[in-house]
């Protein structure tokens, strides 16, 4: 019965389903791809129940390392049924798709995921399929979707430095009554406009308002032309250049016109270049398929000197304004949150009593998030308006318009003169030990930092599991612990490879075949860990990490033992001797926890004079508050 | 003839929100987006020849949930966003069902269109059997869904309530059934 169920099922999925058929591509970029995909810790195979259950499997593997594309009609069906579930994923990890996952992914990690990587445009009657501008805005994520094709360093995506993709231009230009024109049509009138606005600058009387005009046509040029990607970087990288001065000049009071003039010389002399650069991106000369099509180009071309690209672009210097009062903290509140895991809950364990002086982020309630997320702001502190570096400047220029003398705003982050650093920029992690904190002082440093700290790499392996099966399912925190141990490991070898083993792993766990699973429970534990008896999956590693060593067994101090969970009537709670050696209520152990999580007296918080870092002691005190709540 | 999935629309609301009501209630549509290019890869002509958009308006699909800057937006099932879910499914049915008046609709791969005009035939034995429905079933929803939901479904189109119904209306309820199933709408 079963058997012929199956072969039905083959069958039908055999001759139904569809999907795009490239073997082509398929089979070229499957070449390129070096895949060693030996395992370094073997993961167990699954078994299934039947075939249903098993292509049931399958299916949801094949949607997540496709971005979306379930098994279909090029999938040999009959083979996959055979093959182990390794076998099975490793046939899709090698699918040219699974870099559109990774890609997916990528934004994902770093906060700019879109509904849809392609998008499909319409100009003028001619229909093309593009990458999304956010794609090209966020290199790092192709950058390491492209290295995966190839078992490269995945981890590019943590790098600082990176390439300028640039999406394939339009085919067409339509004027202003919707006539098309033709690109190099738009391109001889940027010329034109801009050798008219040097003729007029260098007359004995210029009209300021005329050159405007005709600056203005150039400056929209690059807009018709699809540059726009580009001219907000150029206007981000560099502090001398024909857009930046035009705004200066046109919309500003006392930019001199001969220095406009030189700049729009310069620019003039980088047209010819641009001209080679666009027939580069012409769409015909350009597919853009997938991740490999992607095209980097040298950005010394449009900028007019070297000129090396970082990963911020136009959507993080929008996203992430600055003004005058603001400090940098919503870019410092990014990095914690996207690189580091830490949603700057504001929970007052940390406060210490000497700290507090008088200022907005010295208030105890404040400071809770301020003490770490001031010195992470501080690196983007050389950095106003649209995400122009400042540093060498005597003044600095903020998002909102407003300006202020860059040297009295840059001591905002001078470190005491004790402390034995010029900046207080950094990463803290602890106020208590501050042996555990690194520091440096500008934007190349805290991605040194990033690519180091092993907080950022447990965070990617975090939000893996969380895309691949639920951003709501509770996990179990040594779980995540060995898949994160594992990937660091893993990637001192080969990032790449490393990836698609915590992959592997991801969609062999219990959470990921779930087919109705219950969010707040956790279906995963690290190899050899029995849950039965231990408190819940939320804080049960955490506990035993950094309290077990005083808290367990018979001799735990003042008779709580954090490794265990009973019931006491209806109940739930720690094992808990009062002196006269009966159990404490559930209410008074969890109000004690809370009180010793929280007190500011170093000889009575918990951890007693022990590093925890931000993340886990954040964890334990939201549990425990949200137990106490529930009582 | 009152259509039969007219009358279950509320408990499958029901059935999704209690889905959605395990552990924190947090399980979210997969976003208008997602089950669009699911269903182009399952029957369209082309991975992205389906878009339920057109049958809602960009704007109204944003209540289906959908990815923007980083954060995923409106993905909480309620009863406004399933009556949205409806109306757009209701408008694509009927469109799909043009087929039966002789249609030719291009979006759709070639294969299925024979495959679903075969069904025009309804309730002929032809197509009214358990190896055909299982075949429509595998079509549209994929292996989405667990067997016990394909067997319940299989078995209410062979109960005596569909043994002589109009084919449009017969049709039009096998895919409410499907469209509106938690697994083929609802993240996992």
């Amino acid at each position: 019965m079963r058997f012929s169920r199956a072969v039905c099922a083959v069958f039908a999925i055999l001759f139904t389903l569809s999907c795009t058929d490239n073997k082509e591509l398929h089979q070229q970029l499957s070449k390129n791809s070096t895949n060693d995909l030996t395992a370094p810790a073997p993961v167990e195979p699954r078994t299934f129940a039947d075939n249903w259950e098993k292509q049931i499997w399958m299916n949801k593997v094949a949607q997540d390392l496709r971005y979306g594309i379930g098994l279909c009609r090029r999938d040999p069906l009959p083979e996959l049924l055979k093959m182990n579930s390794l076998e099975i994923v490793d046939y899709f990890l090698k699918d040219p798709l699974f870099a559109e996952t990774v890609l997916d992914f990528n934004m994902y990690f770093l906060g700019f995921k879109v509904d849809q990587l392609r998008v499909k445009e319409t100009r003028a009657g001619f229909t093309d399929i593009y990458y999304a501008p956010q794609v090209f805005d966020t290199p790092s994520a192709v950058a390491s979707a492209q290295e995966i094709l190839k078992d490269g360093n995945y981890l590019k995506l943590l790098e600082y430095q990176q390439p300028l993709y640039m999406r394939p231009l339009w085919r067409v230009y339509p004027d202003e009554k919707g006539n098309p024109r033709t690109r190099q049509q738009v391109f001889s009138q940027m010329d034109s406009a801009l050798a008219k606005a040097i003729q007029l600058g260098e007359e004995a009387t210029p009209d300021k308002i005329k050159i405007c005009e005709f600056a203005d046509q150039m400056f929209n040029g690059y807009y018709e032309v699809g540059f726009h990607n580009l001219l907000i970087n150029q206007i981000t990288q560099s502090e001398n250049n024909y857009i930046y001065d035009y705004f200066k000049y046109c919309f500003g009071r006392n930019f001199p016109l001969a220095n406009f003039i030189d700049s729009m010389k310069k620019q003039a002399a980088l047209m010819p270049k641009i001209w080679e650069l666009i027939q580069i991106l012409e769409p015909d000369a350009y597919p853009n398929r997938t991740v490999a099509d992607i095209k980097s180009v040298d950005p010394e071309i449009l900028i007019g000197k070297p000129t090396s690209m970082t990963m911020f672009r136009n959507n993080f210097w929008r996203n992430f304004q600055n003004s005058s009062t603001n400090m940098n903290r919503k870019r410092g509140a990014y990095i914690l949150k996207q690189f580091f895991c830490d949603d700057l809950t504001p929970i007052d364990i940390v406060i210490p009593e000497n700290h507090t002086g008088g200022r907005h982020g010295d208030e105890p309630s404040c400071y809770a998030c301020h003490y770490k997320l001031d010195p992470m702001s501080g690196f983007f502190r050389y950095k106003g308006d649209k995400g122009r570096s400042f540093k060498d400047s005597s003044y600095i220029l903020f998002d909102d318009r407003a300006d202020r003398d860059s040297q009295s705003y840059f001591a905002h982050w001078k470190a005491p003169a004790n402390s034995g650093r010029e900046w207080n920029v950094g990463y803290v992690r602890s106020l208590q030990f501050p042996e555990n904190n690194v520091y440096g002082d500008d934007l190349p440093d805290l991605f040194r930092l990033i690519q180091t700290a092993p907080e950022v790499k447990a965070c990617l392996v975090k939000k893996m599991f969380r895309y691949f099966v639920s951003e709501n399912q509770n996990v179990d925190r040594g779980y995540l612990q060995f898949l994160s141990e594992e990937f660091i490991e893993g990637a001192k070898q080969n990032s790449s490879l490393a990836l698609k083993q915590t992959i592997r792993r991801i969609v062999h766990s219990n959470a990921y075949s779930q087919n109705d699973a219950v969010d707040t429970q956790c279906y995963d534990y690290r190899p050899g860990e029995n849950p039965a008896g231990k408190p819940p999956c939320k804080v049960s590693y955490l506990l035993e990490k950094h309290c077990a060593s005083c808290h367990q067994g018979d001799s735990a101090a003042k008779g709580l033992d954090l490794t265990k969970w009973i019931k006491i009537e209806t109940a739930w709670t720690f094992p808990h001797k009062k002196l006269d050696g009966t159990q404490e209520t559930p209410k008074e152990t969890f109000r004690k926890i809370s009180e010793r999580l929280a007190t500011a007296n170093q000889n009575l918080r918990m951890p007693l004079k022990r590093f925890i870092s931000p993340q886990d002691q954040e964890q334990i005190y939201l549990w425990i508050e949200e137990v106490r709540r529930a009582q | 003839m009152i259509s039969l999935i007219r009358i279950f629309c509320p408990l499958l609301f029901i059935t999704m929100i209690s889905y959605t009501s395990q552990g924190q209630g947090l399980t979210l549509y997969k976003g208008i987006s997602t089950v669009s290019k699911n269903l182009s890869i399952r029957i369209g002509s082309t991975p992205d020849s389906i878009h339920l958009n057109r049958y809602l308006g960009d704007d109204i699909g944003q209540l289906l949930g959908y990815w923007e800057a980083g954060t995923y937006r409106n993905g909480l099932p309620n009863a406004t966003n399933l009556m949205v879910w409806h109306l757009g499914f209701d408008s694509f049915i009927t469109h799909l069902l043009t087929t039966c008046a002789g249609h030719t609709l291009e979006f759709l791969d070639p294969q299925y269109r024979e495959f679903l005009f075969s069904f025009c035939k309804w309730p002929s034995p032809e197509v009214r059997n358990a190896e055909v429905l299982e075949k429509f079933w595998i079509q549209h929803m994929a292996y989405d869904a667990p067997y016990s939901e394909f067997l319940s479904w299989k078995a209410l189109f062979l109960s005596e309530t569909y043994q002589t119904t109009y084919a449009p209306d017969a049709l039009r309820d096998m895919w409410f059934a499907i469209f509106i199933n938690p697994h083929f709408l609802l993240k996992k």
